[in-house]
């Protein structure tokens, strides 16, 4: 059974010209112990979606759909029984190392209030599985650094601090909102090799949200693409990247830099941009950017495999 | 936090002496002869002369503030000329009233402000927000006498649960205290509460749309533990800060409340001195309320620095 289990998520805003859906009819499934990335441009709708699995957008978005977290739907339960889940059952590490944390309280205030009751029964127990929980994300003098402020520690050494949140309260899933963007190359690499043994030891299964295609490859065992607020493709990285199914996917990875290209090779890129909110129809949303569009893709795509057209034909 | 606490104390320092020299300016340039005044409607040309003489009224200005300075550094603040009692004892008989009325209005005003700031801020567009915004208008329109009168006509006359005059020290009897207390200090306390209700909402609104919120919630604290530690922790500076400048509000307001209630505390013998041109009174009195802002404002200085750890920077 999958770990977290998302079926026709719907994430809608309000707006003066009726409700705009960022997210329509997504799903996800994450099994224990397993990395799976959600890519896509920025306004994709990847960031919305797992907000939405939290429960932490604001009131003004409506959600409707399912999201089984062992089984149990966190869109449907009670605002407190959700509350119980998050930090316990699934934590969150976001993109904003330098204001994800809270700037007037102590490194060791912030990790103690995210562990679980009965280990913050003692003070002296609470401190040292604070210190214990930064050693383990390769923060050295972790006793002195509980007593620190975030503005005294580096951008690394915040989103290390973040990793040390999330793990307080020995959670099954890990939602990894673009960990590494706000970060140097040399630190990025640091926290992916974190996040790795991290999950070798513990078998915490990761959500990985990114527009970075080098550290998904790197990191997801599958991939999920959105593009403006659908799933078009899900597959296994390997093939995903052998093989792209949908135009989009390939169109990102035919992006991706390469080491030896030359300095005049120049970087494929799609053309155009993403739709907003308001301009998505009920038709292929990035027929208008696509090499392939014909007359076909002004009609839904399939809602199960690829959402292409082209690729389904291919495939049939 | 010993070096910006140093650095802090110093810099009061040029403030102190700005202010002592606009206090003394201030009567210097104020228009009428205080020596004719005192002298009284019987007094010769000649009498007025020598009485200005008598007063040192007649040496040029920097004269007088350099000994005026030199005085109040040794705690002499002068001498009324209408009763002959010393300003600093004048001062000690009112002062408890004054601080009472203005901590117990302060206590009123942060007990209200803060809590319905933070919840207007919490749900913009609810029933606490407009509480706040009615609230706010009503309380920054409608002048401390209105308000008392209104306090003083309904609880004091009518219901008979407060005295309607006067002052009862809290260490002599705190019963008694709180009955000749609350009328005047709610009164007061009305303009000051719409002020931190305003700007706890703004500096609330601000910081619970910040990311280290929603790190908060992710990490499953209840909401009343975000909105009070997450959020209030980081807005206390800014409400601090207002606070303190607000202080003014409350000096300002005491004036006219203790006069209303009839309490015998600074406000009134300011107004006392005035009315009589006692020059000296009105000299002390308002140095040493200005120097209470002063330190009033040194002091949330400090605390917003023990509190938020960017300002000692």
């Amino acid at each position: 059974m999958a770990l977290l289990d998302v079926r026709g998520l719907r994430v809608e805003f309000a707006s003066r010209s009726g409700p705009l859906a960022a997210v329509e009819g997504l799903d996800l499934a994450v099994a224990p112990g397993e990395t799976l990335a959600l890519v896509g441009e920025s306004g994709s709708g990847k960031s919305v979606a797992s907000m939405a699995v939290m429960g932490l957008l604001p009131a003004t978005a409506r959600v409707s759909g399912q999201a089984l977290f062992e089984g149990e739907d966190l869109i449907a339960m009670p605002p407190a029984e959700l509350r119980r889940r998050r930090g316990s059952g699934i934590a969150m590490v976001f993109q904003e190392p330098m204001t994800s944390l809270n700037p007037v309280l102590t490194i060791g205030r912030q990790l103690i209030e995210a562990l679980p009751r009965v280990e913050r029964a003692s003070r002296a127990a609470a401190r040292g599985r604070a210190a214990e929980l930064l050693a383990s994300v390769g923060i050295t003098a972790p006793e002195s650094r509980l007593d620190e402020f975030p503005h005294q520690l580096s951008g690394g050494m915040r989103q290390r601090v973040m990793i040390a949140i999330a793990l307080a309260g020995r959670p099954r899933l890990i939602i990894a909102d673009e960990p590494t963007t706000a970060l140097d190359v040399t630190v990025q690499a640091q926290i992916v090799a974190l996040l790795q043994s991290l999950q070798r030891d513990t078998g915490i299964a990761i959500l990985l949200i990114s527009h970075d295609l080098a550290l998904v490859r790197q990191m997801a065992g599958r991939v999920a693409v959105m593009y403006a607020g659908r799933k078009v493709e899900e597959a296994a990285a390997a093939a995903l990247f052998d093989r792209p199914g949908h135009p989009y996917s390939a169109g990102l990875i035919a992006a991706i830099p390469r080491l030896g290209g030359g300095r005049e090779a120049r970087l494929a890129e799609i053309p155009g941009a993403a739709p907003s909110l308001a301009e998505r129809g009920p038709g292929c949303n990035f027929a208008p950017r696509c090499p392939m569009a014909a007359e076909v893709c002004a009609t839904p795509p399939p809602a199960t495999g690829i959402a292409c057209h082209f690729r389904t034909e291919a495939a049939a | 936090m010993l070096g910006y606490a140093l650095r802090r104390v110093a810099a009061s320092v040029p403030v102190a002496f700005c202010v002592a020299l606009f206090v003394f300016a201030l009567l210097y340039l104020a228009p009428g002869d205080p020596a004719a005044l005192m002298a009284g409607d019987a007094a010769s040309p000649a009498d007025i002369e020598k009485l200005r003489a008598a007063l040192g009224l007649d040496r040029p200005f920097l004269t007088r503030f350099v000994e005026w300075l030199w005085r109040i550094l040794h705690g002499d603040l002068g001498t009324s000329v209408f009763t002959g009692i010393p300003v600093a004892t004048l001062i000690g008989q009112r002062v408890l009233a004054t601080f009472s009325l203005m901590i117990v209005a302060l206590l009123i005003a942060s007990g209200i402000g803060v809590p319905m700031g933070a919840l207007a801020a919490y749900r913009p567009g609810g029933a606490a927000d407009r509480a706040v915004m009615v609230g706010g208008v009503l309380g920054f329109s409608v002048p401390v006498f209105v308000t008392g009168y209104l306090l003083s006509y309904i609880f004091a006359y009518r219901l008979g649960w407060f005295a309607v005059q006067g002052f009862v020290s809290p260490f002599a009897d705190f019963g008694g205290f709180l009955r000749t207390i609350l009328l005047p200090a709610a009164s007061l306390a009305g303009a000051y509460a719409a002020l931190i209700a305003r700007i706890t909402r703004a500096t609330m609104l601000d910081v619970l749309a910040q990311d280290h919120v929603r790190t908060a919630r992710a990490k499953g604290l209840g909401e009343a533990r975000v909105v009070i530690v997450h959020g209030l922790s980081n807005a206390a500076a800014p409400i601090l800060t207002v606070m303190g400048m607000g202080a003014a509000v409350l000096l300002g307001g005491a004036v006219v409340t203790e006069t209303v209630f009839g309490i015998p505390g600074l406000g009134r013998l300011t107004v006392d001195a005035v009315l009589r041109r006692d020059y000296p009174v009105i000299q002390g009195v308002t140095l040493f309320l200005a120097f209470i802002f002063v330190a009033v404002n040194l002091g949330v200085d400090l605390l917003c620095a023990a509190i938020d750890p960017r300002v000692r920077q």
